[in-house]
Order: C-alpha cells, then sequence, then structure tokens
C-alpha cells in the first residue's frame, strides 16, 4: 500500500456483498491488466494511478466495485441510462423529419424521454454475483487484499452510505 | 477476453476509425443513434447533413474538428458494440455519466472531450 493511502479497514459485512459483472467470468475476479489505461487504473474512482510512477502490475492493486446492498449494485451501473435532459434540449433544435422521440426510439421510454430505458440485452450480457466473506474466505483476504472500506459516497439510489464496497487486491 | 485481443480490438477499432470513408462513418453513426443525435455530436443544425455524409453526396468534411467529433463517436461505437448490443450501445450515448461529470457522452463529444469520453467508454467496457 502507498504511504500515503488512508483507508479504513472494516470487518466483512455480515450480509455479504453483490457484484453487477459482464460475461461468464467469475464476477468477483479483478479486471484483466490489459484493459487498463495509461495510469493503469480501469477509469474508475479507487483505482490505482501508481503507472504513472512507474509501477509494474505486481507491485499494485486493482479494485473490485461491491455492493452490501443488491439494488445499489444495479443502481451504481444503471446510473448510466439516466438521459441527460440537457441532451433533449439540444437534439429538440436540430432540424430533422424524425421528432426526438422516434430518433431515440429503443433508448427512452416512447411515452416519456425523460424516462431512460435498459435494453433486455444489458441484462441477458450480465449477471450477478452474491458471496459471504466467511472466516475462510478472510485468509484469502488477508493475501490478496490490502484494505476493504466503506465507500460513503453519494449514490444514484439518492441516499448516501448506500452500502458500497470496495475490496482493493494486489494480484 | 484474453489480453492480446482487447489490445487487438482497441488497436483495431482506432485504426478503422481513423481510415473509415465518411460515408460509412457516417452511415454506422446514422443507423446506430439517429441522424438527429449525429447531427447534434457533430455540430450541424440540419440532419438532412448527416444523410449526405452517408450517401457520399458529401465526401469530405472540411472542419477538422467536426470530422473528428464524428470518428471519435465511431470509434466508440465500434468498441462498445464489441461487447454489448446496439441499443445498449445507444442507451449509453444519451445518459448521464458519472465519469463524465453527469453530462453525457454526446455532449462530452461535442463539447470536443474526446480523450475523456473515450476513457469512459473503456471503463464502461470494464465495468458495468
Amino acid at each position: 500500500m502507498h504511504s500515503g493511502a488512508r483507508l479504513v479497514t472494516v470487518a466483512p459485512p455480515s450480509g455479504g456483498i453483490y457484484r453487477l459483472a459482464r460475461g461468464p467470468a467469475e464476477p468477483f475476479s479483478p479486471p484483466d491488466w490489459d484493459r487498463a489505461h495509461d495510469d493503469g487504473t480501469f477509469g474508475n474512482r479507487f483505482d490505482d494511478p501508481s503507472a504513472m510512477d512507474g509501477r509494474s502490475p505486481e507491485e499494485r492493486f486493482r479494485t473490485v466495485y461491491c455492493a452490501t446492498q443488491r439494488a445499489a449494485a444495479f443502481g451504481e451501473t444503471v446510473a448510466r441510462f439516466r438521459p441527460s435532459i440537457v441532451l433533449l434540449a439540444h437534439l429538440a433544435e436540430v432540424e430533422d423529419d424524425e421528432s426526438v422521440e422516434q430518433a431515440l426510439a429503443g433508448a427512452v421510454d416512447p411515452e416519456d424521454p425523460y424516462r431512460g430505458l435498459i435494453p433486455a440485452d444489458w441484462r441477458l450480457l450480465r449477471r450477478i454475483g452474491h458471496t459471504i466473506l466467511m472466516q475462510t474466505f478472510a485468509s484469502w483476504i488477508s493475501l490478496q487484499l490490502q484494505a476493504c472500506s466503506i465507500c460513503g459516497r453519494h449514490s444514484p439510489l439518492g441516499r448516501p452510505n448506500s452500502g458500497f464496497l470496495m475490496l482493493t487486491s494486489v494480484r | 477476453m484474453e489480453g492480446s485481443t482487447t489490445d487487438q480490438l482497441t488497436q483495431r477499432v482506432h485504426r478503422q476509425a481513423t481510415i473509415a470513408p465518411i460515408s460509412e462513418v457516417a452511415g454506422l453513426l446514422q443507423e446506430l443513434l439517429s441522424r438527429r443525435l449525429t447531427a447534434f455530436i457533430a455540430g450541424v443544425n440540419d440532419g438532412k447533413t448527416v444523410t449526405r455524409w452517408a450517401s457520399g453526396e458529401v465526401a469530405a468534411i472540411r472542419d477538422h474538428e467536426m470530422e473528428q467529433r464524428l470518428r471519435t463517436t465511431y470509434e466508440i461505437a465500434q468498441l462498445l458494440m464489441s461487447s454489448d448490443a446496439p441499443r445498449t450501445v445507444k442507451a449509453w450515448f444519451i445518459g448521464l455519466n458519472p465519469q463524465l461529470g453527469d453530462t453525457s457522452p454526446a455532449e462530452a463529444i461535442r463539447e470536443g472531450r474526446l480523450r475523456e469520453t473515450l476513457a469512459a467508454a473503456r471503463a464502461f467496457t470494464v465495468g458495468g
């Protein structure tokens, strides 16, 4: 862990953790290193940017973002499908034979374009994982995790402290 | 997905976005995102302009920044469609994105935040 880090270590939540992930892979696996940006992060808030300091992947950690509530796991990921009302206003200014509603068909509610739609394909390509961090699991954590902290940032569900959890590993 | 495959995909879509004729770029975006949304991202006021690009009636765009916005949108679309369905990609382009300061990718590209939007797209392919 970097000397400047100030992460609070807490006990694993008793109800377990949830994670929404793509594809058939283990939902709690960290992302492949080859998907990292030039700074070594994966574009998310608590990723390790120390590749900029020349650290190799073996010296860096990857963050697995989880939630202590199932709804929070969904909320974090579907937040990106709330249509931008500013964009809708801009689109109305473009001259075109198609209406804004027709142009955004399939991506917004046809009766209310301010409400987003989540295509069924999105759900079919993902799955939710749930696991309990038990004592037997804890040894794996102590070996591979540097910190386990509850993140209290404001959630897309509109509730602070809604149970986001980060697991940071050194794999 | 294997590591080399991801690298190859990133390089392939970037190369494709760089060399593709404007007709192909505009054609795909018109089909995927709609003519109106493509026009907004490009920065033109009339959807018919997009049709002229897509049909080949107008083969070149004189405004370099406008062309870059279109090519970056094409690159992102190709990248996202490698792992998600077209309707999900369309919804991603118009949604409030926390990694873009809660603006939509379409607005971010229109504002010239091309690298930032590309990074958000890559983060989406890794995470949710």
